[in-house]
């Protein structure tokens, strides 16, 4: 009975998506607007020169800049991706039920979470689960 | 163009997905999918908007368990947020950031007040940046 039930406990590893979109810290903000639009995401994980993960660019952190720069200061033309992003990369390991994972992203308000590879002092980005992976996995019902 | 000098109706967009009150949450996640949105609104029988259901709310629902059986008005948003179009755009987006939302509801003015007819979401501000 036991492992009937491991079988149907859906995995993170199950429903996440390998690869990862990034962006540069000097990626400017319009740029990175266009990036989340085009690729229909919330948020972009923020690459240095390295190839390091720095930070996570979300659509609110975006609109904020864009909204406080423009009306206040008007330099939201030179705005980047390293001004705006925060810190947090909110992680995840792969091996854990998809509700689990589920209710992580409730605790901590995202709508994401990103399975990290961590080597020789980089961290990158591998895969994500994002919360429309979790949905369609209520629709498909398997 | 700055956001203060354009008006909401100028980035939103229009038509509302809505689901009743008393749908049941398949039905409500089905919904989502087949527009690819991130949320919809919840109307009574009436035809008042009461409640927004989003893909977190679903997700909420999900991790508590027994989600199928629940119905819309059971994990909604009680807080719509309703503006009409010839608002600055600069004001809802502060509306938006400072109650934390991620969307408006757009009701028309005049003879027919408080009819949605559209809606203006974090998407559309990013569109509009994206095209500046």
């Amino acid at each position: 009975m036991a492992a009937t039930r491991e079988q149907t406990v859906k995995l993170v590893r199950d429903l996440m998506h390998i690869g990862v979109i990034t962006c540069r810290t000097n990626t400017s903000l319009v740029e990175a607007a266009a990036i989340l639009l085009r690729e229909h995401l919330d948020s972009l994980v923020v690459l240095d020169e390295r190839g390091h993960a720095v930070g996570l660019l979300g659509q609110e952190e975006a609109i904020a800049a864009y909204s406080r720069s423009c009306v206040i200061t008007r330099t939201c033309d030179s705005l980047t991706a390293a001004e705006v992003m925060r810190p947090e990369i909110p992680e995840i390991p792969p091996d854990i039920p998809a509700a689990a994972a589920a209710q992580i992203m409730l605790d901590q308000g995202v709508r994401g979470l990103y399975l990290m590879h961590h080597d020789g002092g980089i961290s990158w980005p591998a895969a994500v689960l994002r919360v429309e992976d979790v949905l369609r996995h209520l629709v498909d019902g398997d | 163009m700055s956001p203060s000098s354009k008006l909401v109706r100028d980035v939103m967009h229009r038509g509302v997905i809505i689901c009743w009150a008393d749908e049941q949450l398949i039905d409500v996640a089905l919904r989502l999918c087949e527009y690819d949105i991130n949320a919809l609104f919840v109307l009574d029988d009436s035809g008042r908007a009461v409640g927004v259901i989003s893909q977190t709310d679903l997700a909420r629902a999900y991790a508590k368990g027994n989600w199928q059986e629940r119905t819309a008005d059971e994990i909604m948003s009680t807080n719509v947020v309703t503006i009409t179009g010839d608002i600055p755009l600069d004001v809802a987006i502060q509306v938006m950031l400072d109650k934390k939302i991620h969307r408006l509801l757009i009701v028309q003015g005049g003879r027919t007040p408080n009819r949605p007819v559209g809606v203006l979401s974090l998407s559309d501000i990013v569109s509009e940046m994206a095209s500046e």
